[in-house]
């Protein structure tokens, strides 16, 4: 297994964003967003419409699995983003710089779900995530595909097992950015930006 | 009664109704006479509203919103003169919407429901619009541009449908195929940001919780 501080960061080490991008272990996530972030004038992400702030805790209890697992995907998807965008140029570099902002506003709002229904949110896998070893803009598209795909895939598998009312309106609009994400990263790839009439992991 | 006041007494109707979730479409739009009430999705809530609606009536009004938007996309195809880029786009969009049209109105009949009348006319579509709380109307595209942010308003008010409709659907098929369309609708806002002049890379999405005009 690759980290998100093997060979992706690694190979960013040639790049101008070197000394904003350091990234030596997953649990260096949270210091590097912020870099980023400074980096690049990010607007500070919107709260969600719904979710931790409206769902009553005995509502999350039977669903603090699903969103264990939606919160590892999310911070997959931090660990890719972070170690990908050094490799990025252009609108390319800028999107993925909004969308890292973005899935930890995700990570940050199921954490917090997570803490309502009376659990602990688990950190980043100490052990890393496989990301490959991408090599150029080409290799980190196609990662980033790879990452929304899984997550999309994810959140379409979690909704019909999650009790209904707001908490599922909150996964739904995270799925929908995520679409969103994998609709301008396929655009970047030189792919058709929104293939299908019903959204599926396989775009 | 004049044709004028007939007109402005039906308006006034919709809006009064605007909100409500009634579960049947009637096509007032053809019948001077008749109440146009448009059905919506309730409110997200922090109590459960699971079972205070049926899936038939929710997918009423998603149907109302998909047919109202197939209709805008090929109304706006068929009157608006668009570059060669963008009439692209928005074909591809109005085929889709088209798609989540049948999609739902499948899933309708699936559950014993009938499809309310599609919208006929732009005057029509423009009522059902209007009560659905669209920030804009067919009656005000001029040019492309207009067309363009019309398109997205309506997106967005599609979003807030299933947005709200997430919270309250049963039947685990349904939502799954309703959470692909919400995220289609997404897409397509997207899809029609990049095209307005001027647009800046930093807004590519503009929220990481999509949940639209609800």
């Amino acid at each position: 297994m690759v980290s998100a501080g093997g060979p992706v960061a690694q190979a960013a080490a040639g790049t101008t964003r070197r000394g904003l991008l350091r990234f030596t272990s997953t649990t260096a996530t949270g210091g590097l967003l912020l870099a980023v972030l400074d980096g690049c004038g990010t607007r500070a992400p919107k709260a969600p419409p719904a979710g931790e702030s409206h769902a009553a805790p005995q509502e999350l209890t039977g669903d603090l699995g699903i969103l264990a697992a939606a919160l590892d995907q999310e911070h997959e998807a931090i660990a890719a983003y972070t170690a990908g965008i050094p490799l990025l140029s252009g609108s390319a570099l800028d999107a993925a710089t909004q969308f890292l902002a973005q899935e930890a506003a995700h990570a940050g709002e199921l954490a917090a779900l997570i803490k309502k229904g009376g659990a602990k949110p688990a950190p980043p896998s100490p052990v890393g995530y496989s990301l490959g070893n991408p090599q150029g803009q080409a290799d980190v598209l196609a990662l980033l595909h790879r990452i929304e795909q899984q997550q999309i895939a994810g959140y379409l598998a979690a909704l019909p097992k999650l009790a209904p009312g707001p908490i599922r309106s909150t996964i739904a609009s995270i799925l929908a950015n995520e679409a969103q994400h994998v609709s301008i990263i396929r655009s970047a790839a030189g792919l058709r930006p929104v293939p299908g009439a019903l959204l599926t992991a396989a775009e | 009664m004049t044709d004028e006041a007939l007109q402005t007494r039906r308006t006034l109707v919709v809006r009064a109704l605007a909100g409500s979730a009634a579960v049947t479409l009637l096509g007032a739009a053809e019948s001077p006479a008749a109440t146009l009430t448009v059905p919506t999705v309730p409110a997200v809530t922090t109590t459960t509203p699971a079972g205070q609606v049926s899936d038939a009536g929710v997918l009423t009004a998603l149907l109302v919103v998909e047919q109202v938007s197939a209709f805008s996309y090929a109304h706006v195809l068929a009157t608006t003169k668009l570059s060669h880029r963008v009439r692209r786009v928005l074909r591809d969009f109005g085929a889709q919407e088209r798609a989540h049209t049948a999609a739902i109105g499948a899933a309708l009949r699936a559950q014993g429901g009938s499809a309310p009348r599609r919208p006929r006319n732009a005057k029509a579509a423009d009522e059902i619009l209007r009560a659905l709380g669209s920030p804009g109307s067919l009656g005000h595209i001029h040019n492309q541009a207009d067309a363009i942010r019309f398109l997205v308003g309506l997106e967005t008010v599609a979003e807030g449908a299933y947005w709200k409709a997430m919270a309250v659907l049963i039947d685990p098929t349904v939502l799954v195929t309703a959470a692909q369309i919400m995220a289609n609708e997404a897409q397509h806002e997207i899809g029609l940001r990049v095209l307005v002049p001027g647009f800046k890379a930093a807004d590519y999405a503009p929220t990481p919780f999509v949940s639209g005009r609800h």
